[in-house]
């Protein structure tokens, strides 16, 4: 089922942005973003290296996931070691080898900075894809470096969604988000993501470096770097279980 | 006859009293000593703990809050979803019975300032009928309180040093002149800004002058908020709560349903469709009451899905800072006017609050509410004005934990006096052992001259009784002299509420002052002198129990 909808959706995206020429429609070119963030299953190690207020932390992880439902990752970098966390639906679990129990990450803990990097947990726990969230307008067109980026305008459908407005600066030739931005309800900027790296990954766009700033955090930024990603391959359902959590 | 007997006793007791004099003063020094302490530390917990409970109902709380019942079983996690409206309706009908009311919506966030972060609770609060029922706002130790249909905030002194907000008390060398120096824009607001402090070269410090005036610090606040120190950012999340348009089929059917009772189950099961091509579920129920009873089945559940969190950035200015003498309201807090926060770039609150603050007009602020404040009179007041769904409560309900914690610890501290209590009781027990066993053969000879045992033991038991009344009697005047400066002045802790963040249980921010306990006073003395002459019964037994003869033998 999910195969169908990501090959009508990168077909729909594909035909008006793949050449990258003449100004796409704003709903495709977002069809296109969401088309390429979905995949069955990722795996992949990585390192969160977060700068702030002139210190430097490196954590490092290995993760799993199904989907946008289903996640685990479990870090193990000395100072977390045996720090898990599992995500199933809207729920995050949390588990902490120092106290050897599982916490559920729910109401406003989930706007708090996830292991002190610039991601708040709600950030990584979206599930439903931007173009069932957002009415998309087209901004225009901006040069990020020496890449002609079409900008997204994102205004939240309904009242309820966690950042009512983002915008989006799209690749007009490989369909990379170059760069994103969060926004409050009253219009204030949260947030900012800037793509450092890009790779094709069994011929799907894939941002393999990122790096995001909490504009609230003064002096920080995590960089978010992706290693032996591999897509695609099954994995078992217990992988997402309390019980590999708490183990 | 009797009268004759009781003199002999009393005239007996006493001259026995001088005739062990050394015996005698330690002993009396001990009851003294034991009854001044319990005197004291009981008046000191007294006081401490009545002012604790004033301060709670005249800068907390009030007498009761309503709230809604959903809201008052979740009051810890400051659900503002739960927040309800037309608040004005019961407000007036409060008013008919009586009473004053303040709306307030209560909300959690972080406050940014220039200099640093600090996660604060924020009471949005109507300025007028605030001033009229709670007192923190006489206490501003600089600024004014916020201004109806602005977005100022005043904030607890504690978090404004710490995110170096307001007028700072005690700067640090490089604060004063980074930040205050450098924020004159001429000479004269330099030389102004320096001669409001004065310099204590051995603590690296400045300290703001005491004889600093309301006029000067006024100056000195426009001068500082010129600079932008008091420009703020509140960060925070606006909970919203909505039925989900769409919920995925294993979260439908994992997550939801099996949190649901079965009446729940099937509203839930009529209100949603599964897509036949997309297996997900989809809202299809429109009837808004039916939509509103579907919301409140998912909120009970706590079901994520029907709770969202929307981020909200408001720009702010600090316009006072409050040093009450209430901890509470100097720490992790912040005022500001409720209806700056009703739109979009408030809290989109459309007129909604999450309690109603409640003080019968014209209540003392030196006593506790009386029944007349009960939840229950309260309740009764308003009959059906009184929504369903909404709950009185009293000011008890919200500071139950700290009621236990301080009645724990009375308890603890009692247990403590009364063992030093016990102590020297057995001082005097062991005192009189001492003084029967020598005078075994003095009771001896008493007896064999025709005294009576009754009148023997009232004689011993009369001289015990004489040494607990003269302690008591010191003890309880040491006790009143050491309360007079203890209740007039009391203890300043001030320094050490500052060092501990402004929350060391108490709700006593300055000065911890003792209260008159008059019947513990009386009764002190009173169980001093009575059990002194019940310790004078065992040994004067004991030495009763001997045959005459052998008493008179004993060596």
């Amino acid at each position: 089922m999910k195969r169908i909808l990501v090959i009508f959706a990168c077909a729909a995206a594909l035909s008006g942005v793949a050449t990258g020429q003449s100004a796409p429609n704003a709903a495709d070119l977002l069809a296109r973003v969401d088309a390429n963030e979905v995949y069955n299953t990722i795996t992949y190690k990585g390192k969160m290296i977060i700068e702030y207020q002139g210190r430097r932390y490196v954590k490092e992880m290995q993760a799993w996931a199904k989907g946008n439902n289903d996640s685990f990752v479990e870090f193990f970098n000395p100072e977390d070691r045996g720090t898990k966390y599992l995500k199933k639906g809207s729920r995050l679990y949390v588990y902490s080898p120092d106290s050897e129990q599982v916490m559920l990450i729910s109401g406003h803990l989930l706007k708090e900075s996830m292991m002190g990097s610039d991601l708040s947990y709600e950030d990584t726990i979206e599930n439903e894809r931007l173009s069932a969230r957002y009415t998309p307008v087209l901004a225009g067109t901006e040069v990020l470096g020496d890449l002609k980026a079409w900008v997204l305008d994102l205004t939240a459908r309904n009242r309820t969604e966690s950042y009512p407005r983002r915008k989006l600066w799209i690749d007009a030739v490989t369909g990379d988000v170059l760069r994103y931005e969060l926004y409050a309800l009253s219009g204030a900027k949260l947030k900012e993501y800037n793509l450092v790296r890009a790779e094709t990954i069994d011929g799907r766009r894939f941002p393999v470096e990122s790096e995001m700033r909490d504009l609230l955090r003064k002096d920080s930024r995590t960089v978010f770097v992706m290693d032996q990603v591999v897509l695609d391959v099954p994995i078992a359902d217990s992988v997402f279980s309390m019980r590999n959590l708490e183990r | 006859m009797k009268n004759n007997a009781f003199r002999t006793v009393g005239s007996i007791s006493l001259r026995n009293l001088a005739r062990h004099r050394v015996k005698t003063i330690i002993t009396t020094v001990a009851v003294a000593v034991s009854v001044c302490l319990y005197i004291v530390t009981d008046g000191w917990l007294y006081g401490v703990n009545l002012d604790s409970l004033r301060n709670i109902v005249s800068f907390e709380i009030g007498a009761a809050k309503i709230q809604t019942k959903a809201y008052f079983n979740k009051k810890d996690d400051l659900p503002m979803y739960e927040a309800f409206s037309s608040w004005e309706t019961i407000s007036d009908a409060l008013a008919d019975a009586g009473y004053d009311s303040a709306p307030r919506f209560v909300f959690s966030g972080t406050l940014h300032s220039r200099t640093g972060t600090a996660p604060l609770v924020f009471n949005a609060v109507d300025p007028y009928r605030e001033e009229r029922l709670l007192r923190y706002t006489l206490y501003l130790e600089s600024g004014r309180f916020p201004r109806p249909g602005t977005t100022e905030l005043a904030l607890g002194s504690m978090v404004a040093d710490k995110l170096r907000v307001g007028i700072p008390t005690r700067p640090k060398k490089t604060e004063y002149t980074a930040e205050l120096l450098s924020a004159a824009s001429d000479k004269v607001e330099e030389d102004f800004i320096a001669s409001l402090y004065q310099e204590r070269p051995d603590e690296g410090r400045l300290f703001l002058r005491p004889d600093a005036t309301p006029g000067d610090l006024d100056r000195l606040w426009d001068i500082l908020a010129r600079s932008g120190r008091m420009e703020v950012r509140i960060s925070t999340v606006i909970d919203i709560v909505a039925a989900p348009e769409t919920i995925r089929k294993d979260r439908f059917e994992e997550d939801l349903l099996p949190s649901l009772p079965a009446s729940g189950r099937e509203l839930v099961l009529a209100s949603y469709e599964q897509d036949p091509l997309l297996e997900d579920y989809f809202l299809v129920e429109e009837d808004p009451d039916v939509l509103a009873v579907l919301l409140r089945i998912m909120t009970n559940a706590e079901y994520p899905g029907a709770i969202r969190h929307v981020n909200q950035l408001i720009d702010a200015t600090v316009v006072g800072v409050i040093n009450s003498p209430n901890p509470k309201t100097n720490a992790n807090i912040a005022f500001m006017p409720l209806d700056s926060l009703q739109g979009e770039t408030g809290l989109m609150l459309e007129g909604k609050v999450t309690e109603l603050l409640i003080r019968a007009v014209g209540a003392s602020d030196a006593a506790l509410p009386g029944k007349a404040e009960q939840a229950e009179t309260i309740r009764s007041a308003l009959g059906p004005s009184l929504p369903e769904g909404m709950v009185v409560e009293g000011w008890r309900s919200y500071v139950a934990d700290y009621i236990a914690a301080s009645n724990g610890d009375n308890v603890s501290t009692r247990i403590m006096i009364i063992f030093l209590f016990i102590l020297s009781f057995i001082g005097i027990a062991n005192t009189m052992l001492m003084a029967v066993l020598e005078r075994t053969k003095e009771i001896g000879m008493m007896r064999a001259l025709g005294m009576t045992d009754g009148l023997l033991l009232t004689t011993y038991a009369v001289e015990a009784g004489f040494i607990g009344l003269i302690g008591a009697a010191i003890g309880v005047t040491l006790g009143c002299l050491i309360n007079i400066p203890m209740v007039n002045t009391g203890i300043d802790f001030s320094a050490m509420a500052q060092e501990m963040g402004g929350d060391f249980g108490y709700r006593i921010s300055t000065s911890f002052r003792s209260a008159w306990n008059i019947p513990v006073i009386i009764g002190t003395a009173v169980v001093a002198t009575v059990l002194s002459a019940l310790m004078a019964l065992p040994p004067t037994l004991r030495a009763l129990r001997l045959p005459v003869t052998e008493s008179l033998r004993f060596e």
